[in-house]
């Protein structure tokens, strides 16, 4: 079983609900934010036979920890603290990890954090107590969009138009991320350099 | 990273590598001399200095773990994380070299047992320096997935080491042959023009490496200062060597003292840009 996320990015606003939720209910410092909202846009403005033109376009992009097939954060980890569970979630063991931030580094989609409080790795977990309670993610529940959604990940897969990344992720060949996104129109594709991240040093 | 991490990290990538194959040019020394001698024994004691070097490079690298009780845990991932191969090497190297020094104090091993003994751990010194050189190379970080990030660590290891070992062959005022301490001279300005060109070459490619947000040239602007500083540095520190060498009969502890400062100076400010030029493929 792998279980992933399922991201809409037509029906999202931005509004960072998904985001505030997750801190919330982790109960996460200013410094740590298991769930991410990218802003991304970009196009100008043009004269063009005495009329002015746009190709100007933004869409959001919520992301987290995509418990990658091939996470390079469980690779590299010295201790083996970073692990797969049962259903294909990418934890960490407190009881080993060390600390030593590897994973942070290594990560291509910035989910592990090393916490300044418990100076262990912290990254999200899919609300795994949620979800063994048969709920689900206290981001998708909070979402007011019906963004987000999560689940077995075959099933996202088998939903029409769908990709597995979008500008600015990275191309998907490096950790085989589980996530599904239906993409707005405006969305771009990995690597593209059309548009840039607006709200960096919010993320 | 935080400043701390990084400046632990570069003690560590600098002074660990100086001190292993230091360790490795002073067995060579070591074994070439007749077993017995007072002045096997005495290279045998100052061993310590490179073993010194390593350890507190050891040391350094272990304060930027957040909860280091649970350190011994990273030995269960030895052959499939290069850190705990890295730390596995570094704990062989150390183990043999400090163990080895301890059995100086002794009269009971043989010449041949020691023989054995100082080649085993300068095997071991080269692959934990080895180790160290590509333990960076992580597929999803391009700034330091490439050949240039183990090439420049060798390089400049090679940079200061020789002066390491010289500086302990003056501080055991050991009557080394002038041939090996200008064939070891020779080493390290070879590796230090290396350095300067295999940094050179790293930095030109930055420009074509990008994450989502910007090049990686954008990140160390002043990579090419850096790498100016090195050359400056390293050059000067056996350029101050080599003139005392000439005037005196054989090394002096201060100036090649000096030298040596002046390398691992050297070697520790192109660490600066090498961990600001961290980015992922991604965001």
């Amino acid at each position: 079983m792998q279980y992933g996320f399922y991201f809409d990015s037509a029906r999202c606003t931005g509004c960072k609900t998904c985001m505030l939720a997750c801190k919330d209910y982790k109960d996460l410092g200013a410094d740590v934010s298991f769930r991410k909202v990218f802003d991304y846009e970009g196009g100008a403005w043009a004269m063009e036979n005495g009329a002015w033109r746009q190709d100007a376009f933004m869409y959001h992009l919520s992301i987290s920890c995509n418990h990658c097939g091939n996470p390079v954060c469980v690779h590299v980890c010295p201790t083996g603290a970073m692990h797969k569970d049962e259903h294909g979630l990418v934890l960490v063991d407190t009881h080993v990890c060390v600390g030593c931030g590897y994973c942070e580094l290594s990560c291509p989609y910035g989910a592990p954090k090393v916490s300044e409080d418990t100076r262990q790795s912290t990254k999200c977990d899919g609300c795994v107590e949620r979800i063994l309670e048969g709920l689900d993610p206290i981001c998708v529940r909070a979402c007011p969009m019906r963004a987000l959604d999560f689940g077995e990940i075959s099933g996202f897969r088998q939903k029409a138009s769908v990709v597995n990344s979008i500008a600015p992720m990275p191309d998907p060949v490096h950790t085989s991320p589980n996530i599904v996104i239906r993409p707005c129109p405006a969305a771009r594709e990995p690597g593209d350099l059309t548009g840039h991240v607006a709200n960096e040093k919010e993320v | 990273m935080g400043t701390d991490i990084r400046i632990a990290l570069m003690l560590f990538t600098v002074l660990a590598p100086a001190g292993a194959i230091a360790f490795a040019f002073m067995s060579a020394r070591i074994v070439s001399l007749p077993a017995r001698s007072a002045a096997a024994l005495r290279l045998e004691r100052y061993l310590a200095v490179p073993i010194a070097s390593c350890m507190v490079g050891l040391i350094a690298s272990a304060t930027h773990l957040g909860t280091p009780s649970n350190a011994l845990y990273v030995l269960t991932g030895a052959g499939r994380s290069p850190l705990s191969n890295e730390v596995l090497a570094a704990v062989a190297f150390l183990s043999l070299a400090w163990l080895f020094w301890l059995t100086t104090f002794t009269k009971g091993m043989s010449p041949v047992a020691k023989k054995i003994w100082l080649t085993a751990a300068s095997v071991a010194a080269f692959w934990l320096v080895s180790r160290i050189s590509v333990v960076y190379s992580i597929p999803t970080i391009p700034t330091w997935d490439s050949p240039y990030v183990p090439a420049s660590l060798w390089s400049t290891a090679l940079t200061t080491s020789p002066l390491l070992c010289c500086a302990s062959f003056a501080l055991a005022k050991d009557d080394t042959p002038r041939s090996c301490v200008w064939l070891l001279f020779a080493v390290g300005f070879l590796a230090a023009l290396a350095s300067v060109v295999l940094l050179a070459m790293q930095n030109a490619e930055l420009a074509g490496i990008r994450d989502s947000y910007r090049t990686a040239d954008v990140l160390v602007p002043y990579y090419g200062v850096c790498i100016a500083a090195f050359g400056v540095l390293a050059l000067s520190g056996y350029g101050v060597s080599v003139v005392c060498l000439m005037k005196r009969r054989r090394l002096g502890a201060v100036p090649t003292c000096i030298g040596l400062a002046l390398a691992v100076f050297a070697a520790i400010v192109v660490r600066v840009p090498f961990y600001a030029m961290h980015m992922t493929v991604g965001m």
